[in-house]
C-alpha cells in the first residue's frame, strides 16, 4: 500500500470512517493472518491473533506513528507479541498436525491438472512447513517476515526490538537450517542433471 | 573477494541490502566462482519456494468481530472518559494543557486569598465569650457581669468592617492556705503523754484540738490538681 493512501486511510479510519477502516483492515488482514499462522500453525490461534491485533489498533489507533514505519510494520509488531505470549504459553511448540497440513492448501485449485505437479507441490509445501517448525520461534520469525511478509531488515529489527545485525545473523542460520530440511528439493537444475545421468 | 567473505554476504546480496561497492565486488566474485554461484541458486530456490503464494484467508466470523469493535468503539468515543484523559488515550494539545494548568493555579490562589479574608471577617463579628473567674485575691479588676454582655452587645452590633478589640481575661485561680498555729504548752504535752498509753495512740488529735484550721477563705472547693499557688502564713509567735 502506498503510504500516503495508507496515511490518510488510517487518519479518515481514526476519525471513525468505517469505509477507511474496512480498506485498510481486507488489506492487511491475510498478511497478519499468515504470519500468526506460520508462526503458530493452528488456525484458530492465528484467528485469535489477527482478531486481537485489530482491536488494539481500534483501541490504541494514537500509538501507531507513521514516522516510525509503515502500518503493516505496526500490526506485525503488535501480532508479534502477542505471537510471542502464545508461544510461551505452549512451551515454543508449533504445532504441525497432518488434519491441518490437508487444510493448508488447496492444490488443485491453485496448480493446474497435473497431478504430479500437484502432489510435489503439496509434499514440498509440507516440507517447509515442517522445516519451519524446526527452527527456533526467533529464527522463523526472521525468515517469515523477510522472505513471506518481504519486509527489509530495518522494519524487522523494528518490529522485533533488535539491532539489524542480530537479524542478519537470525536469517542467515534460519536459511541454512531450512536449506538443509528440503535439501532435496533445493537442488539445481545442474544437480539433477548429473543425478541423472 | 574470498569465498569465505563472499557467504557472509551472500544474504544480505539476494536481500538488496548491500551498498553499491560491496554489491560489485560480490557480483565480479560470483561470475569468477562456480561453488559461490551454486550457493547463490541455492538459496535463490528456497526464497522461490518460501514466496509461492500460499493464500491464507481468515474466517468471515472474524472480520464480523473487527468491524463490529471498530463500531462499539467508534460509539462511545462521541463521549471522552475522565480515564481515557487520565491513561493517555485522548491526546491533549500541550497549550491548552498549560492553559488549564495555569488557570487551576490562579484560581487556587484566589479561593485561599478569598478564604482567608473570610476567616478573618467572621472573626472580628462574633463574640469572643470567655468566662470571668477571678479570685478577690488577684490584682486584675473583676468585670461584672453586666458589662460583659454589653461588650458582647456591641460586638455583635458592630459592622463587619469596624475591628473591635475585645478584652479577655483570663481565668485565674488562687487558693489559699492559711496555717494557724498556736505554740504548744508544757501541760498539753504533759496531759498527752498522761493520756497515752503504752500500744495505743490518737490521729489528728491536734485537728480535734484546734491546733490547725485550713482552707479560710475559699469560696469553692478547688482540686488539689489545680491548686497552683500556696501562700503560708505563719504566726509570729510561732517563730518565737
Amino acid at each position: 500500500m502506498n503510504r500516503n493512501i495508507e496515511t490518510k486511510l488510517v487518519e479518515k479510519a481514526v476519525e471513525g470512517d468505517a469505509v477507511a477502516f474496512g480498506k485498510i483492515y481486507f488489506l492487511l488482514r491475510d498478511p497478519i493472518y499468515g504470519f500468526a499462522l506460520q508462526m503458530l500453525g493452528e488456525n484458530s490461534a492465528a484467528e485469535d491473533i489477527t482478531q486481537e491485533t485489530f482491536i488494539f489498533f481500534i483501541e490504541n489507533s494514537q500509538k501507531y506513528q507513521k514516522e516510525r514505519g509503515s502500518l503493516f510494520s505496526f500490526l506485525c509488531g503488535v501480532a508479534r507479541n502477542r505471537i510471542m505470549h502464545h508461544l510461551r504459553k505452549s512451551g515454543n511448540r508449533l504445532e504441525v498436525s497432518q488434519e491441518e497440513n490437508e487444510d493448508y492448501i488447496e492444490p488443485k485449485d491453485k496448480l493446474g491438472d497435473n497431478p504430479l505437479e500437484v502432489l510435489l507441490e503439496h509434499e514440498l509445501e509440507i516440507k517447509v512447513r515442517e522445516g519451519l517448525a524446526k527452527l527456533s520461534p526467533l529464527q522463523r520469525e526472521a525468515i517469515i517476515l523477510r522472505e513471506m511478509q518481504e519486509l527489509s531488515y530495518e522494519e524487522i529489527a523494528k518490529i522485533t526490538g533488535d539491532d539489524i545485525n542480530a537479524v542478519k545473523v537470525r536469517l542467515y542460520r534460519a536459511r541454512r537450517n531450512l536449506a538443509r530440511q528440503i535439501a532435496p528439493y533445493l537442488k539445481t537444475e545442474k544437480e539433477n542433471y548429473y543425478e541423472m545421468r | 573477494m574470498k569465498c569465505v567473505e563472499l557467504e557472509k554476504q551472500i544474504d544480505s546480496f539476494i536481500d538488496d541490502e548491500l551498498s553499491p561497492s560491496l554489491r560489485n565486488k560480490v557480483e565480479f566474485h560470483l561470475k569468477e566462482c562456480r561453488l559461490c554461484g551454486e550457493t547463490l541458486k541455492r538459496l535463490q530456490a528456497l526464497r522461490g519456494i518460501l514466496r509461492k503464494d500460499i493464500s491464507v484467508s481468515a474466517s468471515s466470523q472474524l472480520d464480523g468481530h473487527v468491524m463490529e469493535a471498530f463500531s462499539r468503539q467508534h460509539a462511545e468515543k462521541g463521549q471522552t472518559k475522565w480515564w481515557a484523559v487520565l491513561a493517555g488515550q485522548v491526546v491533549i494539545p500541550k497549550p491548552a494543557a498549560a492553559l488549564a494548568l495555569l488557570m487551576f493555579a490562579v484560581f487556587t490562589g484566589l479561593a485561599f486569598q478569598l478564604g482567608k479574608m473570610a476567616a478573618t471577617d467572621i472573626r472580628s463579628v462574633l463574640p469572643i465569650t470567655e468566662t470571668v473567674n477571678q479570685s478577690p485575691a488577684t490584682s486584675e479588676p473583676n468585670l461584672p457581669s453586666e458589662s460583659v454582655k454589653e461588650s458582647e452587645d456591641k460586638t455583635v452590633n458592630a459592622s463587619v468592617i469596624k475591628f473591635i478589640e475585645v478584652p479577655v481575661i483570663k481565668e485565674k485561680i488562687v487558693t489559699r492556705v492559711v496555717y494557724v498555729n498556736k505554740p504548744l504548752k508544757e501541760t498539753d504535752s504533759k496531759v498527752r503523754s498522761a493520756k497515752s498509753k503504752p500500744g495505743s495512740f490518737a490521729l489528728n488529735s491536734s485537728v480535734n484540738e484546734n491546733r490547725f484550721s485550713t482552707q479560710v477563705n475559699l469560696k469553692e472547693f478547688q482540686p488539689v490538681a489545680e491548686m497552683k499557688t500556696q501562700i503560708i502564713k505563719k504566726d509570729e509567735n510561732y517563730e518565737k
